[in-house]
C-alpha cells in the first residue's frame, strides 16, 4: 500500500502492479484492491492540469528573448515560403509583363477568382498581427534591446500596410488587440499612408544606421525606414519630403552604386546598393533552386535533364523595354531569348533573379533613392539630371545633360523609362505606371474598367467580413 | 390456435383411465422445439406457486411427483431463450405429450452490450440497434472496413465513403450531423471498452471477422453513459470470445476475386478535343470581331484586340495532336484487380475457461491506379474463472497495415490530352518528359514509386472481476492501444516529383492511448421489483507524437532509394508540421441505475461528470445525466388475450451528451507557435486563435420509441421518433483575413436533429425446407440550425475557387454558396445567374446557399432466402434528398490553357454544348478569355447550381449465393460446416448523378478529388471442424 500511494501519479503502471498483485491469491483482498483504486483514481484528476504545449508559448509567457523569433514569425508570415507568387503581382498587372494568351492571366489581368491575390491580402495581415503582438508586448518598455525588435516591427508593419493600400486601396487598420472576431470596415487610404509614415518615423527614431555585413539587407535599420518613407512621400505627392528621405539614405554614406548590376540579386549579395531586401527559404522539395522569383520569370526549359532552366515559362517581358536599353546597358545582358512552345514565337524571359536555394526579394535599392530624388525634382518643376546620371553610369549606359529636356515633363518620361529599365521584376512598375498616369489608359486599352487598378479583395474576406466592401468593377 | 390444439389433447386424455385415488400422481410429458420439432433439454417444468419442479431429460422427456390435493395443476414450462408455457393439468389427466416450446422472441432475450456493462433487450428502454455477426460475415461485405459493413444495416446511421481506394475513410453520422464541421460527428467507437475516441484510429485496423456484434446507441439515455463524448452517438464492438463448455471448432473462410471500377463518365477523344479547344479560341476571335465591328475604340484598344486575335490564332495554329486517341480514364484503371480475404479462427471452452483465436489477412490491389493493400490481423482472446469471486480475462489483437507503392494518376488522367501516347516520352537520361507542355503522363506518375506506409495497431484489455455477492460484483478494465504509422515516400530522380536528385520523404506517427475503468455493479431483485446499479470511474489517456524529416540527394542508380541512400536533407520549413505532440487526459464518473416491477414498468436513469484537459480549469467539468421509462404493455392482464401481439413495448427517454472533439488541444489558449524561418527560430501566431470562454457542447435528446412484435414473433417492428438539440455548438469560426487567424473555436450557436426510424423484420417459419428473411431500414431526418452567434458561418473545406461552404440559421448544415443559374442564353451561349438584388452586376451578393450535404432520409434492405442447403442474400442501401457539388466538372469547363500550358480534358458532357444562336441545353458554349455579359474570364464556370446535381442512390450493395453441404455429408470427413459461396459487391446503383459514385463525396457534399469504389466479384469458402 505504502508503495501505491508513494507512486500515485502513474496511474497505468499501478494497476498493472496491482493485477500482478491478485495472482497471490491472497484470500479476499479485494476490498484493500477496491480501496487502492478508488485512491488511485482520485490521483488522476491531477493530470488533466499537466497537459501543456511543447512547442508554442502563451502571448502572456512570451519575454524579451522571444521578440526576435516573432520578427522572424512575421516574415514567415509574409513570404510563406512562396512569396514570389505574390510579390510579382503588381508587375504582372503592368506592361513589362506578358503571359500565355488565354491563360489565366492574359491581359494582364488578375481575376478574382486567382489564389494569389486572396494570398497576397491574406499573409500580409498574418504577418501584421505577428507584429501587433510584439508591438503591444513592447510597447513601454524601456529596454535598449526590446526596443530594438519594437522599432523592426514598426517599419515592417509599415511595409505590410504600404503592401496593402498600394494592392489594395483604402483597407482596415489593425493596431492589435482587437477581438479576432471583429468585422472592421475600411479605414481610408490618406488614414492609412498617415499611419504608415507614423510608423516609419517611430521606427527612424529608433533604429540604429546601417552597417555592412553579412546578410545586413536583411534587417530594418535607419536608413531602411528612410528609404521607404521616402517612397512614401513620393507615393503620396509629398515631393519636397520625399527627396529629404532619400537624401537621407543617399548622404548616410553607407551605400554606393554597384557598377556589376547582375551581382545585386543574389541570396548572398554582398552590393552596397542594397538597402533592403526580405529573405526565403525554398521549399521546393525536388529541385530547391527551381522556386523564388527565378521560378516565376525564369524559361522553364524543362526538357533535357540535368541541368534544369527553371521558372515557369510563363511569364515574359515586353519585348519593347527589352529593346529600350543600349547595346551598353548591363541590364541588357540579364535576359534570355527564348523559344514559347505554346505561343509559337521567341521571347524574352528575365534571368536577373538567379536560381537559388534560398532567395532575397528585392524591397529597396540606393538607385530606388537617387531616381526620387530626380522625380521630386522634375515634379517640382527642377530639372537636375544628377542623380540620373549616377544610376546611369553604374549601369554602364550613356548619361544626359539638363539641357536635353526641355520641360520638367520631359525629363519625368525620361525617369519613367530608367525606372522602367531598373526595376524589371521589383514590385515597383504597377505603382509607377499609376503615379505616371498610365494605368488607367493601360487598363482601357485591355478593355478593362478602371476599378482594376486595384485588386479585388478576396471574395472570402467579403464573406466573412459583411462590413468590408468589395472594390470597383469587380 | 395453440389453444385449440391444448383443448383437443385434454379431451383426448380424458378418456384415459387413470388411478384416481392415489395420494400422488406422476405426470409425464415431452417438450419439443416448435421450429425444429426437436426434443428440448434442460428445460424447466415447474408446478406454479409450489416448489415442485423438474427438468427434462436428453430427448426432452420429463416426470413429475404431483400431490392430488393440488388442482388443477398448473405447469409452468421455461427456459432461458424460450418464451415459457403455462398449462393446466386437469385432475384426470397425468400424460402430456409433445408441449411445443416457441423459441422467445429473439431481441427480447437478447443481450445487448451498453456502456459499462449488458441488459437484456426486453428491458432496454433506449435507442439501440444491434448487428450481429452473421451481418458482418465477409461475404455479405466484401470490403476491409468494419463501417462500411454496417451500410444499411441500422436505422438513423448514415454512413459514406470518402473515396473508393483501399484504406480509405468513411463519414459516419447517427441521427443527422450535430456539429458543423461534419467529420466531427463521427460517433465515438468503443470496442471491447477500449475508447477510440481520436482522428487517427484506423477502423481498417479491426478485422470485421472478429466481431461479433455491434451495438449503436442511439438516443441520449444510451450514450449519456459515455457522456462527454457520447453526443455523436457510439457505436460498441464486441469482439468474439470462446463459449464455456465447448469443444475446439476451427473455422476457414476465405475468398478470392476481383475489383472492378465501372465510370459512368467519359473524357474527350482527340477528335472532340481539338473541336473544342478550336471553337474555344473561334468564339473569342468572333466576340473580338464583334467589338471591333462595334467602333467606339481607341487605336489602342483596337490594337490590343488585334494583338489578341493574333495570338488565338496562332494557338489554334500551333495546336498539332497526334493521330491518336485515348480514353486516360480507362487506361489508369487497374482492371481485375485482386481481392482476397483469408479468415483462420479458433474457439472453445471448459468450465472454467473460454478462448478465441483468430488469423486474418485481407489484400485488396488498388482498383484505379496502383498500388495494394494488406492487412494482417491476429487476435488472442481468453478468459479465465480463477474461483468464485475471481475471474480474469484479457485479449490481444494486432493488425498491420500495409499500403505500397500507392498512385492515383486521377487528375492526371482527366488533364492528359487525349493524344498522349501510351509510354511516357523519356529524356535522354532516362528521366520522364513531357508529351504536352509539362502535363505529366498518368502512367508516369504511377511507375517508379517506391510509396510504403505501414501503420502497426495493437489493442488489448485487462478485465478483473470481483464476485462479492450474487448480487454485488466490481470489475476493472484496462484498455489500451498502441497505433504507430510509418511512411517512406519516394520518387526516383527519374520522376515528375523527384528530379533531378530523387526525393525521399520519412513520416512517422506513435500513440498510446489508454482508458482505465473501475466500477461496481449491483444486480438485485426484490419480490417484483428487480433493480440495477453501475457506479464507476474512467480515466482517459491519449498521447501522440509525430516526427519525420525530408530526404533528397539520391544516386539515380536502380535498387538505390531507401531513407539511408539520400545524400542531403530536404527543406528546414516542413519542419513544425511534421514534427508534433499531442496529450489530452479526462476523467469521468458515473452512476446508472434501473428498476423494473415485473418486467412491466421499467425506469432508467444515469449520470455523468466528466473532466477534459482541454478546456481551461473552470470550464473543464460538466454533468451529463439521463432519464428513461418503458412500458411493456403485452406483459399486462389485459393483454394475455390478445395473441397475435408476443411483444408490444412503448419507451421514452431523455438525455444530455457533451462533446468536445472539435476543440483542439490548446484551443482555449492564445499561442504563439515555433517555427523554422531560413534555418532559424521563428514564433507565429497559431492559425487558431486561443478562447478560453469555450465550454462543453450539450445535446439534449428526446426519444420515444415503440417495439412490436407479432405473428409468432415472426414479424417485428421499431418505430423511434427522436427531437436532438445540440446548444453550445463547438466549432471553428472563421475569423475575417484581416484578424491574422483563420478561425477562433467558439460555441457558435444551436442546432436541431429531428426524425424518425423504422425497422421491419420478418422471419418465415424456419421449420420449412424454403425460409426467409427479410428486414428493411429507413431513418429520416431533418437538420436545423436553431441559431448562431453571427447569422451566418463557413462550414466545411474551403476550396478556393470552388464554393463556399457555411451554415445559415434555420438551415441545415452543408449548404454550398453559389450563384443561382438560369441555364444557357439561347442567343449569346453564355450562362445567365439570378441578379438577387438587382442591382445589374452578378456578384458574391447574389449568392444562394444551397442545402446540400445531408440527405433527407436514408435506409436500407436485405432479404436472406434459404432452400435446404442453398441460401441467396442481398442488401440494398438507398439516400434520398442529398446533393453533390461536382467540383471536377467546375474546373474541366475552363477552356483555358492551364498552369502546364496545355488545355486539360474535359468530360464528354461539353459535346452538348452550345454551338449557335437557337441552340437549347444546360452546357454553356466553349470560350477562352473574359466573355458574358460582365466581360469576365471565369463567367460561364463560376459557383453555382449548375454544378449541383441530385446524390439520392440506390445500391445493390451485397448480393452473395452460397451452398452449404448436407450436413451428413460434411460429418463424414469430421467438418460441422462447408459451404461455398459468390459474392458481389456495389453490383448496381442507379442514380441520377452523372459523376463516378453518388457515395464518394467529401462529407461537406463536394466532389473534388473523390475516387469511385470498385465492384467486387469474389468466390469464397466457409468450413468448420
Amino acid at each position: 500500500m505504502i508503495m501505491l500511494i508513494t507512486n500515485r501519479d502513474d496511474c497505468l503502471a499501478n494497476s498493472i502492479w496491482l493485477k500482478s498483485n491478485k495472482k497471490k491469491q491472497m484470500k479476499k483482498y479485494y476490498i484493500a484492491y477496491i480501496a487502492t483504486v478508488v485512491m488511485i483514481a482520485a490521483g488522476c484528476s491531477k493530470k488533466l492540469d499537466e497537459v501543456n504545449p511543447d512547442t508554442q508559448v502563451r502571448f502572456e509567457s512570451i519575454t524579451d528573448k522571444d521578440l526576435p523569433l516573432i520578427i522572424n514569425g512575421a516574415y514567415l508570415a509574409l513570404t510563406n515560403n512562396n512569396y514570389n507568387s505574390y510579390y510579382f503581382l503588381h508587375d504582372l498587372m503592368s506592361d513589362d509583363v506578358e503571359t500565355v494568351p488565354g491563360s489565366v492571366h492574359d491581359g494582364n489581368a488578375i481575376p478574382i477568382s486567382d489564389n494569389s491575390a486572396s494570398l497576397n491580402y491574406q499573409y500580409v495581415y498574418k504577418a501584421i498581427a505577428n507584429i501587433n503582438v510584439l508591438i503591444q508586448y513592447a510597447e513601454g518598455k524601456t529596454d535598449a534591446a526590446v526596443q530594438q525588435y519594437y522599432a523592426q516591427g514598426k517599419f515592417l508593419r509599415a511595409y505590410c500596410y504600404l503592401r496593402l493600400v498600394e494592392y489594395y486601396g483604402a483597407v482596415p487598420i489593425k493596431l492589435g488587440g482587437e477581438s479576432v472576431n471583429e468585422k472592421p470596415a475600411r479605414n481610408t487610404a490618406e488614414q492609412v499612408y498617415e499611419f504608415i509614415i507614423n510608423d516609419l518615423k517611430a521606427a527612424i527614431a529608433i533604429l540604429p544606421d546601417f552597417s555592412a555585413g553579412a546578410l545586413a539587407t536583411h534587417k530594418p535599420t535607419k536608413q531602411t525606414a528612410q528609404a521607404l518613407l521616402a517612397r512614401v512621400y513620393l507615393e503620396t505627392g509629398k515631393n519636397t519630403e520625399a527627396k529629404a528621405e532619400a537624401m537621407n539614405v543617399i548622404n548616410s554614406g553607407k551605400f554606393t552604386l554597384d557598377n556589376n548590376f547582375s551581382n545585386l540579386f543574389g541570396y548572398a549579395s554582398s552590393s552596397a546598393e542594397n538597402i533592403y531586401r526580405i529573405g526565403e527559404n525554398s521549399t521546393a522539395v525536388t529541385n530547391p533552386a527551381n522556386s523564388g522569383l527565378a521560378l516565376t520569370y525564369g524559361p522553364g526549359d524543362m526538357v533535357g535533364n540535368p541541368p534544369l532552366k527553371v521558372g515557369f515559362g510563363s511569364y515574359w517581358i515586353d519585348s519593347n523595354l527589352v529593346k529600350n536599353y543600349e547595346s551598353a546597358d548591363k541590364r541588357k545582358a540579364l535576359y534570355a531569348y527564348r523559344l514559347n512552345s505554346s505561343l509559337g514565337l521567341s521571347v524574352y524571359f528575365a534571368t536577373k533573379f538567379p536560381a537559388e536555394t534560398n532567395h532575397a526579394y528585392p524591397v529597396l535599392r540606393l538607385s530606388e533613392m537617387y531616381l526620387i530624388v530626380a522625380e521630386a525634382d522634375a515634379r517640382s518643376g527642377t530639372v537636375d539630371v544628377t542623380s540620373y546620371n549616377a544610376v546611369r553610369t553604374a549601369r554602364g549606359a550613356s548619361t544626359k545633360a539638363n539641357s536635353d529636356f526641355a520641360t520638367p515633363q520631359d525629363f519625368l518620361n525620361e525617369i519613367e523609362q530608367e525606372r522602367r529599365r531598373e526595376f524589371v521584376g521589383e514590385a515597383l512598375r504597377w505603382q509607377d505606371m499609376r503615379r505616371f498616369g498610365k494605368a488607367i489608359p493601360f487598363l482601357q486599352s485591355k478593355l478593362r474598367p478602371a476599378g482594376n487598378v486595384l485588386l479585388p479583395i478576396p471574395e472570402r474576406e467579403i464573406f466573412l467580413n459583411p462590413n468590408m466592401t468589395q472594390n470597383k468593377d469587380y | 390456435m395453440r389453444k385449440l390444439k391444448f383443448l383437443m389433447w385434454c379431451s383426448a386424455l380424458l378418456l384415459l383411465p387413470f388411478a384416481m385415488m392415489a395420494q400422488q400422481k406422476a405426470i409425464q410429458g415431452v417438450v419439443l422445439d416448435e421450429e425444429t420439432r426437436q426434443p428440448l433439454s434442460g428445460i424447466s417444468v415447474q408446478v406454479k406457486k409450489t416448489r415442485i419442479g423438474t427438468i427434462t431429460d436428453v430427448s426432452g422427456h420429463f416426470t413429475l411427483q404431483v400431490d392430488n390435493k393440488i388442482d388443477p395443476v398448473v405447469l409452468v414450462i421455461s427456459s432461458v431463450g424460450f418464451a415459457a408455457k403455462e398449462l393446466t393439468i386437469g385432475s384426470m389427466q397425468t400424460t402430456i405429450t409433445a408441449v411445443r416450446l416457441m423459441k422467445a422472441i429473439k431481441a427480447n432475450e437478447e443481450v445487448i452490450v451498453v456502456g459499462y456493462g449488458s441488459q437484456s433487450r426486453a428491458k432496454v428502454t433506449n435507442s439501440i440497434s444491434k448487428v450481429n455477426a452473421n451481418a458482418l460475415a465477409p461475404e455479405k461485405n466484401v470490403v476491409s472496413d468494419i463501417s462500411k459493413a454496417l451500410q444499411g444495416r441500422v436505422p438513423g446511421l448514415f454512413i459514406a465513403s470518402t473515396g473508393g481506394t483501399p484504406n480509405s475513410s468513411q463519414t459516419i453520422q447517427i441521427r443527422g450531423v450535430q456539429s458543423a464541421v461534419a467529420f466531427q460527428a463521427n460517433p465515438l467507437i468503443v470496442i471491447d471498452g477500449l475508447i477510440i475516441d481520436n482522428n487517427t484510429f484506423n477502423l481498417n485496423s479491426i478485422n470485421p471477422q472478429d466481431v461479433e456484434s455491434v451495438e449503436v446507441l442511439k438516443d441520449a439515455a444510451s450514450a449519456a453513459i459515455y457522456g462527454a463524448r457520447g453526443s455523436t452517438g457510439v457505436i460498441l464492438i464486441t469482439t468474439k470470445k470462446g463459449r464455456l463448455n465447448s469443444k475446439t471448432a476451427f473455422s476457414v473462410n476465405s475468398y478470392n476475386g476481383f475489383n472492378n471500377v465501372p465510370t459512368s463518365r467519359s473524357l474527350l477523344g482527340t477528335d472532340d478535343y481539338k473541336a473544342v479547344f478550336t471553337e474555344a479560341r473561334q468564339n473569342r476571335i468572333k466576340d473580338i470581331d464583334a467589338q471591333l465591328a462595334a467602333g467606339g475604340l481607341t487605336p489602342a484598344q483596337t490594337a490590343q484586340l488585334n494583338t489578341g486575335k493574333t495570338t488565338l490564332t496562332n494557338a489554334i495554329n500551333n495546336l498539332s495532336l497526334a493521330n491518336r486517341s485515348s480514353n486516360w480514364l480507362e487506361r489508369i484503371k487497374n482492371k481485375n484487380a485482386p481481392v482476397n480475404n483469408l479468415q483462420v479462427s479458433m474457439n472453445g471452452g471448459s468450465d472454467k475457461t473460454q478462448y478465441y483465436m483468430s488469423l486474418g489477412h485481407y489484400g485488396e490491389e488498388n482498383s484505379m491506379g496502383a498500388g495494394n493493400f494488406d492487412r494482417y490481423s491476429g487476435r488472442l482472446d481468453l478468459t479465465q474463472k480463477v474461483n468464485k469471486w475471481l475471474k480474469l480475462g484479457g485479449n490481444l489483437a494486432f493488425t498491420r497495415n500495409i499500403s505500397k507503392n500507392y498512385a492515383y494518376p486521377l487528375r492526371d488522367a482527366l488533364q492528359a490530352r487525349p493524344d498522349t501516347p501510351d509510354e511516357p516520352v523519356l529524356n535522354a537520361d532516362g528521366s520522364f518528359g513531357y508529351y504536352a507542355g509539362l502535363q505529366q503522363h498518368p502512367f508516369g506518375v504511377m511507375k517508379d514509386n517506391n510509396n510504403l506506409a505501414k501503420d502497426n495497431n495493437l489493442t488489448g484489455t485487462i478485465t478483473l472481476d470481483l464476485t462479492f455477492t450474487k448480487n454485488l460484483s466490481f470489475r476493472s478494465l484496462l484498455a489500451g492501444n498502441k497505433a504507430d504509422g510509418n511512411s517512406y515516400t519516394y520518387n526516383s530522380p527519374f520522376t515528375y516529383g523527384g528530379r533531378p536528385t530523387g526525393r525521399g520523404s520519412v513520416r512517422s506517427s506513435e500513440g498510446i492511448y489508454y482508458n482505465l475503468d473501475n466500477y461496481f455493479t449491483y444486480n438485485g431483485k426484490w419480490k417484483k421489483l428487480g433493480a440495477t446499479a453501475t457506479l464507476g470511474q474512467s480515466f482517459y489517456s491519449i498521447e501522440q507524437r509525430g516526427y519525420g524529416y525530408d530526404l533528397t540527394g539520391f544516386s539515380s542508380a536502380a535498387g538505390i532509394y531507401g531513407p539511408g541512400a539520400a545524400s542531403s536533407y530536404g527543406s528546414s520549413f516542413s519542419i513544425p508540421s511534421i514534427n508534433s505532440f499531442y496529450k489530452e487526459y479526462s476523467e469521468s464518473y458515473f452512476l446508472r441505475s434501473s428498476f423494473d416491477w415485473e418486467g412491466k414498468y421499467l425506469l432508467g436513469a444515469s449520470i455523468r461528470r466528466d473532466g477534459t484537459s482541454k478546456l481551461i480549469k473552470d470550464n473543464r467539468y460538466s454533468w451529463f445525466p439521463s432519464v428513461s421509462a418503458g412500458w411493456v404493455v403485452s406483459r399486462e392482464d389485459f393483454f394475455k388475450d390478445i395473441n397475435f401481439i408476443n411483444n408490444l413495448k412503448l419507451r421514452a427517454s431523455y438525455g444530455q451528451t457533451g462533446n468536445i472533439r472539435p476543440v483542439g488541444l490548446f484551443d482555449a489558449q492564445n499561442l504563439i507557435v515555433a517555427g523554422s524561418y531560413l534555418n532559424t527560430p521563428s514564433l507565429l501566431i497559431s492559425g487558431v486563435s486561443g478562447n478560453d470562454a469555450i465550454k462543453w457542447e450539450n445535446t439534449t435528446q428526446y426519444d420515444a420509441g415503440i417495439d412490436l412484435t407479432v405473428l409468432k414473433n415472426r414479424l417485428s417492428i421499431t418505430f423511434d421518433i427522436y427531437k436532438k438539440k445540440t446548444e453550445g455548438l463547438l466549432t471553428s469560426n472563421f475569423t475575417p483575413m484581416t484578424s491574422g487567424f483563420s478561425s477562433k473555436k467558439d460555441n457558435i450557436g444551436a442546432i436541431q436533429n429531428t426524425g424518425y426510424e423504422v425497422e421491419v423484420n420478418y422471419t418465415s417459419d424456419k421449420s420449412r425446407d424454403f425460409h426467409w428473411e427479410v428486414s428493411a431500414n429507413i431513418g429520416v431526418n431533418r437538420n436545423k440550425i436553431l441559431s448562431l452567434k453571427d447569422s451566418v458561418m463557413s462550414y466545411g473545406t474551403f476550396i478556393f475557387g470552388g464554393p463556399q461552404s457555411q451554415i445559415r440559421v434555420g438551415q441545415p448544415v452543408g449548404s454550398v454558396r453559389v450563384l443561382n443559374s438560369l441555364g444557357v442564353d439561347p442567343q449569346t451561349g453564355d450562362m445567365i445567374y439570378e441578379d438577387l438584388n438587382k442591382d445589374g452586376t452578378i456578384n458574391a451578393n447574389d449568392y444562394i446557399n444551397v442545402p446540400i450535404a445531408l440527405p433527407k432520409f436514408n435506409g436500407g434492405f436485405n432479404f436472406n432466402l434459404n432452400y435446404k442447403g442453398f441460401d441467396l442474400s442481398g442488401l440494398f442501401t438507398f439516400v434520398y434528398g442529398n446533393k453533390i457539388y461536382d467540383y471536377y466538372e467546375q474546373t474541366l469547363r475552363e477552356y483555358n490553357t492551364d498552369f502546364f500550358g496545355v488545355m486539360p480534358n474535359k468530360f464528354d458532357i461539353v459535346t452538348k454544348r452550345w454551338k449557335q444562336p437557337g441552340d437549347i441545353t444546360d452546357i454553356p458554349r466553349a470560350i477562352v478569355g473574359v466573355h458574358g455579359p460582365q466581360k469576365i474570364s471565369n463567367w460561364n464556370f463560376q459557383p453555382s447550381t449548375q454544378f449541383i446535381y441530385d446524390a439520392s442512390y440506390l445500391r445493390l450493395r451485397n448480393l452473395s449465393i452460397g451452398y452449404e453441404l448436407p450436413k451428413n455429408l460434411v460429418s463424414r470427413i469430421h467438418f460441422t460446416k462447408a459451404r461455398v459461396y459468390l459474392s458481389a459487391q456495389n453490383v448496381f446503383t442507379t442514380t441520377k448523378y452523372i459523376g463516378f459514385d453518388p457515395e464518394t463525396v467529401s462529407n461537406s457534399g463536394i466532389v473534388s478529388s473523390n475516387t469511385p469504389q470498385a465492384r467486387s466479384m469474389v468466390f469464397g469458402i466457409d468450413f468448420s471442424f
